[in-house]
């Protein structure tokens, strides 16, 4: 799908949209016609006049611009609402605290252009693994190049980092001292195992529980 | 040394505070080495090592407010290297536009534990925020004065 099919006759002002279409590419449906002529204008400069499909790849670029905002702010509200009905053992508290990380990790200033947008499915596995451990301690989170959360406990030297991958998988990266012995592990298993893959590391140093 | 780590790839606790670097903090690309700067490239002061490599980096890099240079000792790291078995060299390598700039080599993208141990030696006070930085950066531009402390 181009935007060929959406915004008709390049050449002609006004430009004229199929709103129903650009609302399907993800543009946002609050952009009125008047404000999407305005992006449109306001880049044109960007759009080479020797071909179609140059034309469609430079508007194309211009309104994914325009859209990140949209996409952050869908993922925001996806992962809330997941975390709102599938969460509610989640207390009142943590889950405000979860939320202000989200809007922190997923705010347009700050995001890094070449991270994928957070990972739905990885965050049903990160809420699953926090039933699973049910920390005193709460985790600091993060989201990996490819969209999937990491939670993070523990200082320098004794730290715990996961990576929660769709489908209840998860990717950890420890080091701990056990017996006097400084320990470093990186492993992967089920989100629903977690509390017995950590035994051997006394995971209460880092969980509080 | 430096190295330009995104806010995403640090560890932080749930009140956000920078608790260090995460691996995939020092993950290079496949078969590529992990890009740094050279601090000793620049005079003066660390201080004024740190504004001036960052200003090199910026010609190539996008920085944002939640972002940090970490700051790497090329001793400690080879050390922390060695120890796990694996030898690594640190090379200068000065790019279009980033003369400063080197590179870390022989460190595996894939070994989540390795880049675990390199990420370790890294301290909290090494993190150096790219907010002042960019604020700085932001007021020359204006052509205003910058504060005193900048």
């Amino acid at each position: 799908m181009t935007f060929a099919l959406a915004v008709k006759d390049w050449s002609s002002s006004p430009l004229e949209f199929n709103a129903p279409l650009l609302s399907r590419m993800g543009v946002p449906t609050t952009h009125t016609a008047g404000a999407l002529a305005s992006i449109y204008n306001e880049n044109r400069h960007h759009v080479r006049s020797n071909g179609d499909t140059d034309q469609e790849t430079n508007v194309t670029s211009i309104f994914e611009r325009q859209s990140l905002a949209a996409k952050l702010y869908a993922a925001k509200q996806s992962a809330k609402q997941y975390a709102s009905v599938f969460g509610s053992r989640i207390s009142q508290e943590w889950r405000k605290n979860l939320f202000w990380q989200l809007d922190e990790l997923l705010s347009e200033e700050e995001w890094d252009e070449d991270n994928a947008i957070l990972d739905l499915e990885s965050w049903k596995s990160f809420l699953t693994g926090m039933f699973v451990i049910r920390p005193a301690k709460r985790p600091g989170i993060g989201i990996t190049e490819n969209g999937n959360v990491v939670a993070s406990w523990g200082n320098v030297s004794e730290h715990l980092d996961m990576e929660f991958r769709p489908g209840n998988e998860a990717r950890w990266v420890l080091s701990a001292i056990v017996d006097a012995q400084f320990e470093r592990s990186a492993e992967s298993g089920s989100v629903l195992r977690l509390l017995e893959r950590l035994a051997p590391y006394s995971p209460e140093r880092w969980f509080g529980c | 040394m430096i190295r330009h780590v995104t806010s995403g790839k640090l560890r932080r606790d749930d009140a956000r505070n920078i608790l260090g670097v995460r691996w995939d903090g020092l993950q290079p690309k496949a078969h590529e080495g992990l890009s740094v700067n050279w601090l000793e490239f620049h005079d003066g002061a660390m201080v004024d090592k740190v504004k001036a490599a960052f200003d090199l980096m910026s010609s190539k890099r996008n920085f944002k407010r939640g972002d940090v240079l970490a700051k790497m000792n090329v001793g400690t790291t080879r050390h922390a290297a060695e120890s796990s078995g694996k030898k690594i060299r640190v090379v200068y390598a000065p790019i279009d536009g980033n003369h400063g700039h080197a590179e870390i080599r022989n460190m595996p993208s894939e070994d989540e534990g390795f880049l675990d141990i390199i990420a370790s030696t890294i301290q909290v006070d090494d993190c150096i925020s790219c907010k002042p930085l960019l604020e700085l950066k932001t007021t020359i531009a204006s052509g205003e004065d910058p504060p005193i402390d900048a």
